[in-house]
């Protein structure tokens, strides 16, 4: 028989070392950032920009490791936690009976007289080791639900991997502020697939909706892919509609890119692909538009859009509506509540209601990059 | 799902229930069932397997790209909630008949949500406002549209057992007040007054600890066709007098708050 054992002291201890190390790495990183900011403002042309894109790729990869840390120690904390919980019901139970095994009964009487008494108990449930991402994919509910929800579900708020400019990242959540089940959420290592292998086809109920697979970005060309693999996931599309359109990876439309259309880990301008698409045999322009422009457009193919967001990065990558940062993604589906899109940063389909998806879009100044093939033009 | 206006109505089956709690880690769900089954730890994960494959089936979980699952945030919600809340209201309705009804009643800002178990099936209602919340639980109660006004005042002990005693067995009910030390005379009226009640129920405020919980306050109701009667604890009884449907109203939403 395998023997269980834990020590909770130990384990409390040893999370809260880890806790205060993830802080201290946090508070170094951050240090470290400011120096190489300030340096960049002193420093203009021989190399610096590489050696900024080197740097800040190095300090991404270090705010990567102290999230894994919190993330460590807030597990082992959980851990700890369930173990006193579990030991705690149990001596209840022994208390109680003297008899192993769960609670048979709920139903107790309701007594007077001031007396606090057992009213019912409570399910006891076994725990499933999985990870979870809560995401709106039911359409058609209430306003006033939608609103809750988004209220229930209020995202963490963390330091971006991208600061702007002379800004120091914050990391308002990095002291164990998660709410429930939060940790459960965070991904197994390694890059996530571009596969949703059986998902139920969400088709059902929207203007239009193309079955494009997500893809993400990962830590491709410093982390700021979003634009190549939204064009990426575009290309797919057409790809796949006709093998006669060509289909390119977010790495090969990197590879085609010219000197100072982009800035590794910075990101590329919103039309510096269009001259590369058009050797591929597409067309692509970049516009401003509405709702209406965007329905318009997405009837005849999906559509890459410049929003404003959050990146988040931990307990998973997520975007949330309240950010800062220039982020491309792919817009697939469209109806009269929500939209539809490919997110490269979260690597995963994203749905927003049409409210959300308007501020985020606003905030990318509404611009949309509408990529076809030249033979449909 | 069923909506009205400002309510809205999401069924999971306990299975589901049981898979979603077991996937956010947590250890037990506050459910209104009437008996908890003694499920092994097999028979539970064989639930839970169950559970899951049907919130695949209805789409409300997706696999996620790489590991684990992608979850629709609406029955995260909801589990989420019932799960974290510290107190509860718990309705119990229970008629001449034996048949008992049990809801459990929560808030969380201005919405309220009630859970009741039909069978395998828990079935969740999401009210816009607490106003909504209190609203259904008056229609809960099923009180008699017109009452009338009576003096007489009745103490009975243990009312949600003593009542439904006594509509089954009144022999057994006249020894239990005869113990409590009732005069034949009290007892027989107390007795007749019981056995003439068609319905009891309480509402009760209930704090969760662990997988045990604790009342820490209560309202019993009880009444018949046309007057109702409301409960007031005094220690060793609980006095039964006249009260009024206005009144009812109040003293929910004041236990809602």
């Amino acid at each position: 028989m395998t023997t269980l054992h834990l020590i909770p002291s130990s384990g409390h201890q040893t999370a809260s070392i880890l806790k205060q190390n993830s802080l201290a790495f946090q508070e170094e990183t951050q240090s470290l950032r400011r120096a190489i900011q300030a340096l960049s403002m002193s420093w203009q042309g021989g190399g610096q920009e590489q050696f900024s894109a080197e740097a800040n790729a190095l300090l991404r990869k270090l705010e990567a490791q102290v999230d894994a840390l919190q993330i460590l120690a807030s597990r082992l904390e959980r851990e700890v936690t369930e173990w006193e919980q579990t030991d705690q019901r149990g001596a209840a139970l022994f208390r109680g009976s003297g008899r192993d095994g769960l609670p048979t009964t709920s139903y107790m009487p309701l007594y007077t007289g001031g007396q606090t008494e057992n009213a019912f108990l409570n399910q006891t449930i076994l725990p499933v080791f999985t990870a979870l991402t809560v995401i709106p994919f039911l359409s058609g509910l209430p306003a006033w639900l939608n609103s809750f929800l988004e209220r229930f579900f209020v995202p963490p708020t963390i330091a971006t991997p991208f600061s702007k400019e002379g800004e120091t990242p914050l990391a308002e959540n990095s002291e164990g502020t998660t709410r429930f089940g939060d940790l459960l959420k965070e991904t197994a290592p390694g890059a996530p697939s571009a596969q949703e292998a059986d998902s139920p086809s969400p088709a059902d109920g929207y203007d239009v909706y193309y079955d494009i697979p997500p893809q993400s970005q990962g830590k491709l060309y410093g982390s700021a892919a979003c634009l190549p693999t939204s064009m990426s996931m575009a290309l797919d599309y057409f790809h796949a509609k006709d093998p006669a359109n060509r289909a390119a990876s977010p790495s090969d439309l990197i590879g085609m890119l010219d000197q100072g259309d982009g800035t590794e880990g910075r990101g590329v301008t919103l039309d510096k692909l269009n001259d590369d698409l058009g050797e591929l045999g597409y067309s692509s322009t970049v516009s401003a538009g509405n709702m209406d422009d965007l329905g318009a457009a997405l009837r005849e193919g999906p559509v890459i859009i410049n929003s404003k967001v959050g990146l988040v990065s931990v307990p998973a990558r997520d975007i949330t509506p309240n950010g800062s940062i220039n982020h491309a993604i792919l817009v697939k589906a469209i109806n009269a509540d929500s939209v539809v899109v490919n997110d490269p940063w979260s690597g995963k389909e994203k749905v927003f209601s049409r409210t959300t998806f308007e501020k985020i879009w606003k905030g990318g100044g509404n611009y949309m990059t509408i990529v076809r093939p030249q033979a449909t033009q | 799902m069923k909506e009205q206006a400002g309510v809205f109505q999401f069924d999971l089956s306990r299975a589901e229930l049981f898979w979603l709690a077991g996937a956010f880690g947590i250890s037990s769900l506050p459910l209104p069932d009437a008996t908890i089954e003694r499920l092994t730890h097999d028979q539970l994960e064989q639930r839970q397997k169950a559970g899951h494959a049907s919130l695949l089936t209805r789409g409300l979980i997706r696999s996620s790209p790489g590991f684990g699952w992608q979850i629709e945030r609406l029955p995260a919600a909801l589990v989420q909630w019932i799960s974290s809340a510290p107190s509860l209201l718990r309705l119990e309705r229970i008629t001449t008949d034996g048949a008992v009804r049990s809801l459990h009643l929560f808030t969380s800002d201005a919405q309220g949500l009630s859970l009741e178990m039909d069978g395998e099936i828990a079935r969740f209602i999401i009210y816009q406002t607490r106003r909504h919340l209190q609203d259904a639980i008056m229609r809960g109660l099923s009180l008699p549209s017109k009452t009338k006004k009576t003096a007489s005042v009745h103490k009975l002990p243990q009312p949600l057992v003593f009542l439904p005693t006594a509509w089954k067995d009144a022999s057994l009910a006249a020894r239990i007040l005869k113990e409590h030390g009732l005069d034949s005379k009290s007892a027989k009226s107390a007795l007749d007054w019981a056995v003439s009640m068609e319905w009891i129920a309480a509402l009760s405020k209930v704090r969760i600890e662990g997988t045990g919980n604790a009342i820490t306050e209560q309202f019993a109701l009880c009444g018949e066709g046309k007057s109702i009667w409301g409960g007031k604890d005094d220690g060793q009884y609980m006095s039964f007098a006249h009260i009024g449907t206005m009144a009812i109203n109040s003293k929910i939403g004041d236990m809602l708050e």
